[in-house]
């Protein structure tokens, strides 16, 4: 087993995802919600349960209608909460996510789904260290191009969430910034926003974080590169490609980090590569909160 | 008149109505002032007439439902509302004022530059042109708001306690600029609470509480107040 | 004959473990009310993710030996306070979201890289990865049932001893630090909520124990609008849900015993919802009252 068995993929993959996830991180940081990131991630779960069921599928395709399907109804869930309940801010968000989730788990011990992808393991680990190529035989069978065919399925799902991100943004700009910036002026002048196209972009992100960090450490994933970034930034679009880049720095870093460390220390023992990313976004996001101050 | 409301009731969550109005003409004259004691439906007016709160009742401006003439009416809302710490300049608030005649490419042509500054040049904000609006001072990021207005060639202002935390240089440089733009033809409505600038400033006022209590001229408008001995706010 | 006595056994130690989470999940709840007032927001969500680093410190220091429940609560009261603390920390320069998002970030992230660390190392006694993040309550050992029922019962005493003084606080916390209240009161507060939460994420684990202690508060929300009438809602429907999701995880075995518990809060609070949406019973009173006030004032 060389690099390109497991590195190459690993690494593009997290590329990807930190392109997707820092661009929508710094959305969310933007409204004030980037616990909703959490939330969803945490949602996700019944929702690819009843996406198994109904559709009999793992397939990404399932996923991704489910994920959008709940990032909508966890908006809408959430707005009718915060309306009921007065002084439910971020609570209610933890109703919904928290409800939704032990869903999930009920679904999956009572239905015995443990062989889709769907035990605690991936649900708690994701599946960074699970994505192996074993076609190319050797490093420049790389450079054919047909050969990328093959590679895992993963791969394309998070180019496609980058696609789904990038041509979002591009639909949603100019109009976004003014949205963020001052929603009640925007919303008279330049009409209702366009929820369900945020949604898209927001379910891309958070399924491909579950996917490669699991389902608690999605925020990780979301949120540092949007926080770092949003120290030295000084204009908005220095925060989203600042986030972006910051994210897939962290992504690769962490994943180098987790693989190499333990053989450069020689430690007896492997180190979990969502939970390096997610420690070495936290402490590069505090020690720019440090600076800031 | 730019904006007529009728039969309009205010309800939040289908609970206690906020403000009920039968019928309401405003913005025939320059400079309106609403009035009227906290939690009487000042700010619910607006919101309301925007689509920004839930209502029911019939809400025209220039005899037109909002989504025909959006780009007409400029909007500025409470301080609170606007996110200050997001990272925007001057400049680029003032564009936001050209965003509703974008063309499918949503780029900004020649003229819409042009447009932008002359806004900043009217505001007399040539200076902060590229400052981050967050790090301005309050009365700074009003004139930032109205120069978005006059980039938007908005006809109607409708804006929400605009002199708040305001010292009292910075109010009667807003309070001018509001004149100026009044005799430009801009339409001007503004809930207000300092009851001293009302008959030098307006020419027109409106007192609220709960539903529609008086409106004409500023002095008739405070009389009204007076004899029922509601001047205590 | 063994077969009658392990029987017995499993009968008895069901009742000790609906009891023990009958009287947390009543804790939970009344703490939960707090929490909702003083805005605390998922602050105890990242509190229960913090227990996790704390909690295999413990087991770390304690050289893999199985820890008991005086260890456990210790470690993630300590992992959980220092989760806080960082998210106090990160609040001074951030938003609450990002903060809270950050400091999740970090303590759980060393939590899970710490247990996958663990897992890999000969001899350490570590539940199983569905019981630390999901509850393992039916599978709970007596020992550990009594500690819970212990921590449960004295955070449940001192949380309503203290219920006026956290009320005025909540209610005007400048008047109560003139009077020098505030600040020990707070410690005081998240104290009980830490241990709550420390041992409360053993028996219902780590991510529904922010339902448990939500969303009883939400439901009591809508049947009163009182303070007061509000906490005892709480601690009724607090410790009869997870009772009744005790009993129904021992009937099918399955099923977790926190993840049903927060499915049936969920349930009754969305039948709590419709049953009040059109009654002007839960929040509309205040509106109305308000109003009230100014006619007085203006009339």
């Amino acid at each position: 087993m060389s690099w390109w068995h497991f590195d190459a993929i690993a690494i593009l993959v997290l590329v990807f995802t930190g392109i997707a996830c820092g661009r929508v991180g710094v959305i969310l940081h933007a409204q004030r919600q980037l616990m909703l990131g959490d939330g969803l991630a945490h949602a996700l779960l019944p929702a690819l349960v009843v996406a198994f069921v109904v559709l009999g599928s793992t397939g990404l395709g399932a996923a991704f209608v489910a994920a959008w399907l709940t990032v909508m109804l966890c908006q809408w869930a959430t707005s009718c909460l915060r309306r009921a309940l007065p002084g439910y801010g971020g609570d209610a968000l933890g109703l919904v996510f928290s409800g939704l989730f032990a869903l999930g788990i009920v679904l999956v011990s009572v239905l015995e789904l443990d062989n889709v992808h769907l035990e605690p393991e991936h649900i708690l680990f994701g599946q960074l260290e699970n994505l192996i190529w074993l076609v190319p035989s050797q490093a420049s069978d790389l450079l054919h191009i047909g050969i990328w065919g093959s590679a895992p399925v993963e791969l394309f799902a998070a180019l496609g969430a980058c696609v789904v991100v990038e041509l979002g943004l591009r639909w949603h700009s100019p109009h976004l910034v003014a949205r963020l910036f001052d929603p009640a002026w925007a919303t008279p002048t330049l009409g209702a926003p366009a929820r369900a196209g945020l949604a898209l972009m927001v379910s891309a992100a958070v399924l491909l974080a579950f996917l490669v960090a699991g389902a608690l450490l999605a925020v990780a994933m979301l949120s540092s590169g949007a926080v770092i970034a949003r120290v030295f930034a000084r204009s908005w679009p220095q925060w989203l490609h600042g986030a972006s880049t910051v994210s897939v720095l962290i992504g690769v870093g962490g994943y180098v980090l987790a693989t190499r460390l333990p053989e450069w220390l020689a430690l007896p023992v492997g180190l979990n590569a969502a939970a390096t990313i997610a420690l070495l976004g936290a402490v590069l996001a505090a020690c720019a909160s440090a600076l800031k101050r | 008149m730019s904006l007529e409301v009728e039969a309009l009731d205010v309800r939040y969550r289908g609970g206690v109505s906020v403000l009920k109005v039968d019928a309401l003409r405003l913005g025939d004259a320059g400079m309106t002032a609403i009035i009227g004691p906290n939690g009487a439906g000042k700010s619910s007016l607006l919101k309301a007439a925007l689509d920004l709160a839930p209502r029911q009742g019939e809400v025209r401006f220039w005899g037109q439902p909002l989504a025909d003439v959006r780009h007409r009416v400029a909007y500025v809302a409470q301080r609170a509302e606007v996110d200050w710490s997001f990272p925007v300049t001057v400049r680029e608030v003032v564009q936001m004022g050209r965003f509703p005649y974008l063309g499918w490419r949503k780029r900004l042509a020649a003229d819409d530059h042009a447009i932008v500054d002359a806004a900043i040049a009217q505001l007399q904000l040539d200076d902060y042109r590229e400052a981050l609006v967050g790090e301005l001072s309050g009365g700074l990021q009003q004139r930032t708001m109205l120069a978005r207005a006059v980039a938007q060639r908005a006809e109607l202002l409708l804006l929400d306690e605009p002199l708040a935390a305001l010292d009292s240089a910075q109010r009667r440089s807003v309070l001018a600029l509001l004149e100026a733009l009044q005799a430009d033809g801009k339409r001007i409505v503004c809930v207000h609470h300092q009851l001293a600038d009302l008959e030098a400033h307006f020419s027109q006022a409106v007192l609220l509480d709960g539903e529609l209590v008086a409106q004409g001229s500023p002095s008739d408008v405070l009389e009204a107040a007076r004899t029922r001995g509601w001047l205590s706010w | 004959m063994g077969e009658l006595v392990a029987y017995e056994a499993w009968h008895w130690n069901v009742v000790w473990v609906l009891l023990a989470m009958a009287i947390m999940g009543s804790a939970a709840a009344v703490l939960g009310c707090f929490s909702v007032w003083m805005r605390l927001g998922l602050s105890a969500d990242v509190a229960a993710h913090g227990t996790l680093p704390g909690l295999l410190l413990v087991v770390a220091l304690l050289g893999g030996a199985a820890p008991s429940p005086l260890w456990v609560l210790l470690g993630g009261m300590v992992g959980a306070s220092l989760t806080l603390w960082f998210l106090h920390w990160m609040r001074r320069s951030n938003s609450g979201d990002a903060a809270m998002a950050v400091a999740l970030s970090l303590s759980f992230g060393a939590g899970l890289g710490t247990l996958s660390w663990m897992q890999q190392l000969p001899g350490t006694m570590l539940p199983g990865l569905g019981q630390l993040f999901f509850g393992f309550a039916a599978g709970m050992p007596l020992s550990e049932a009594l500690w819970l029922i212990g921590v449960s019962v004295v955070v449940l005493v001192w949380t309503v001893l203290l219920a006026p003084r956290l009320a005025s606080v909540i209610h005007n916390s400048q008047a109560a630090q003139l009077l020098g209240e505030g600040a020990w009161l707070r410690l005081v507060f998240f104290a009980l909520l830490l241990a709550l939460i420390a041992m409360g994420v053993r028996a219902a684990g780590v991510v529904m124990v922010v339902g448990l202690v939500l969303f009883p508060a939400a439901t009591a929300r809508c049947w009163h609008w009182h303070w007061r009438a509000q906490l005892r809602w709480a601690a009724l429907i607090g410790a009869i849900v997870p009772a009744v999701a005790v009993l129904l995880s021992a009937a099918v075995p399955a099923v977790p015993t926190g993840a049903s518990a927060v499915c049936l809060h969920a349930l009754l609070l969305t039948l709590s919802l419709t049953y009040c949406w059109g009654t002007a019973r839960s929040a509309h009173g205040t509106d109305a009252r308000r109003r009230n006030d100014n006619v007085e004032r203006l009339a």
